[in-house]
């Protein structure tokens, strides 16, 4: 996928610079220093800076495919890989899907049972607790190891802004959006974040191999 | 005029009041995947974008406003925000984190607060930022004339140094539906600004993205001959839901309450 933004955002960030060089209180740098790469190389991936701040300030609530209720900070104390994904999308989410599941097999058994596998769905009018169950299912998603979640559309948005993953519905059904996946410390702050689909694994794992031996607090 | 837009006029200036944009359309500047391909009718190939009828504040929201939100949600004052939701320079131009201070007219529009904060107020205030399309529309000059004195106001602005104090909120002049300041005053946030993308769902991103980069603004951008709409697409999509700038703002809007 594509973002407009690889064309843009030399442009944008030069504005952000300008209005912050009058400012009081100087902006922060632009998000994206290797625009330019970008546009020589359209393939690969932009996607928005994440939060360094830990996730579980967040208050949203959430329904797995088990029509439970939970809030987003019931996450916290074990590494979480997280994606976001709906599950009409046909071409791209289910290779995302395969990629955290690659990540997921490269662990040791015993790491596996440690992390969990988080899937939300950017599609909470279609994604019904019962559709996430059928399609956990049908991708062979470990029921003991991953949870699919529903969200308020409010609160979809909310975490994506603090991913950093853009997705649009494009109006006919489907949704642009980045492939994007996290990882997250037990404490909820972003610490590995992978673009694009077909990456290599080691670098998620070597992180969530990291989180675990520090581990564990809780 | 008659009685019933005069009193429309004067609710849509009331205090707080929203007023309702009926149902309607803009013609795009940016070009983007799942919007209907350009309609040969309009000039320059561009495309109309269907909005459905909302609610939008005829003014941005002030100093003074934002300040009443933040008494009544601790968790919003500068010294409490999660780094999550606002960079530091949040609201840092107010001299205290409860007081406006010298220089910071309580009328003006209200800046330096992200995304998240923007989003909150307006929900605390029985609404939601606008979507792209709802701002671009409510803003979309009504004939090319206007569209030309619109045109300039923002150049005019653009020039300016962002510590310029700015006026007074809704002081500008009222659009054809009855909105303030759409022009020449702040940036303003929307709630999908970072949605802009081209491409469906489909690996083949880079035949479009290639067309983007190499073509320029000619590929996307209807018209690249507005430099105006320009910048504005070209800030928002430079934007983190975070970031705090002293020359982005925002205001509210709502669903119609008929459809």
């Amino acid at each position: 996928m594509t973002l407009i933004r690889p064309w843009t955002a030399a442009l944008g960030a030069s504005l952000a610079l300008q209005a912050g060089a009058q400012d009081p209180h100087p902006h922060p740098a632009p998000p994206d220093p290797h625009a330019h790469h970008r546009m020589a190389k359209p393939a690969e991936e932009p996607a928005d800076a994440p939060s360094t701040d830990s996730l579980y300030q967040l208050s949203s609530r959430w329904t797995d495919s088990r029509g439970r209720q939970l809030p987003f900070t019931s996450l916290r104390g074990q590494p979480v890989v997280l994606v976001m994904f709906y599950a009409s999308c046909e071409a791209i989410c289910p290779l995302l899907l395969k990629d955290a599941q690659r990540i997921e097999r490269a662990l040791t058994p015993a790491q596996r049972q440690q992390v969990r596998f988080v899937a939300v769905s950017f599609d909470p009018q279609r994604d019904t607790p019962a559709r996430l169950a059928a399609y956990a299912q049908q991708r062979g998603l470990d029921a003991g190891r991953w949870t699919l979640l529903q969200g308020k559309e409010d609160d979809v948005e909310e975490l994506a802004a603090v991913l950093g993953m853009r997705f649009r519905p494009t109006g006919t059904g489907d949704f642009v959006h980045t492939n994007l996946i996290t990882v997250l410390g037990p404490d909820g702050v972003v610490r590995a974040r992978q673009v694009g689909l077909g990456q290599p694994v080691e670098p998620a794992v070597a992180v969530l191999s990291g989180l675990l031996e520090k581990k564990p607090a809780r | 005029m008659t009685p019933g837009l005069l009193l429309a006029l004067w609710l849509g200036a009331a205090p707080g009041g929203r007023v309702e944009l009926p149902a309607g359309s803009y013609e795009a500047f940016l070009v983007q995947q799942g919007q209907p391909p350009a309609d040969a009718g309009t000039p320059l190939g561009r495309v109309r974008i269907p909005v459905p009828a909302f609610r939008l504040d005829p003014r941005p929201v002030t100093q003074a406003e934002f300040l009443a939100f933040v008494r009544a949600h601790p968790r919003w004052r500068r010294s409490q925000v999660p780094r999550l939701f606002a960079e530091k320079a949040y609201l840092a131009h107010w001299e205290g984190e409860l007081k406006l201070g010298q220089g910071v007219g309580p009328q003006t529009p209200v800046t330096g607060v992200s995304w998240f904060a923007a989003r909150a107020y307006c929900r605390w205030k029985g609404g939601r930022l606008p979507t792209v399309d709802e701002w671009e529309y409510a803003a979309s000059p009504a004939s090319p004339e206007e569209g030309k004195v619109n045109a300039a106001r923002v150049l005019t602005w653009y020039a300016r140094p962002a510590s310029a104090p700015l006026p007074v909120a809704g002081a500008g002049p009222a659009n054809r539906f009855g909105v303030r300041d759409l022009h020449g005053v702040i940036w303003e946030w929307t709630a999908d600004f970072s949605a802009a993308m081209t491409n469906e769902d489909g690996r083949d991103g880079s035949s479009a993205g290639g067309a983007l980069v190499c073509g320029g603004a000619g590929a996307a951008a209807a018209d690249p001959s507005d430099y105006a709409s320009f910048m504005r697409y070209a800030f928002r999509s430079s934007l983190q839901p975070t970031f705090t700038m002293r020359t982005l703002g925002f205001r509210c809007a709502e669903d119609a309450t008929s459809p």
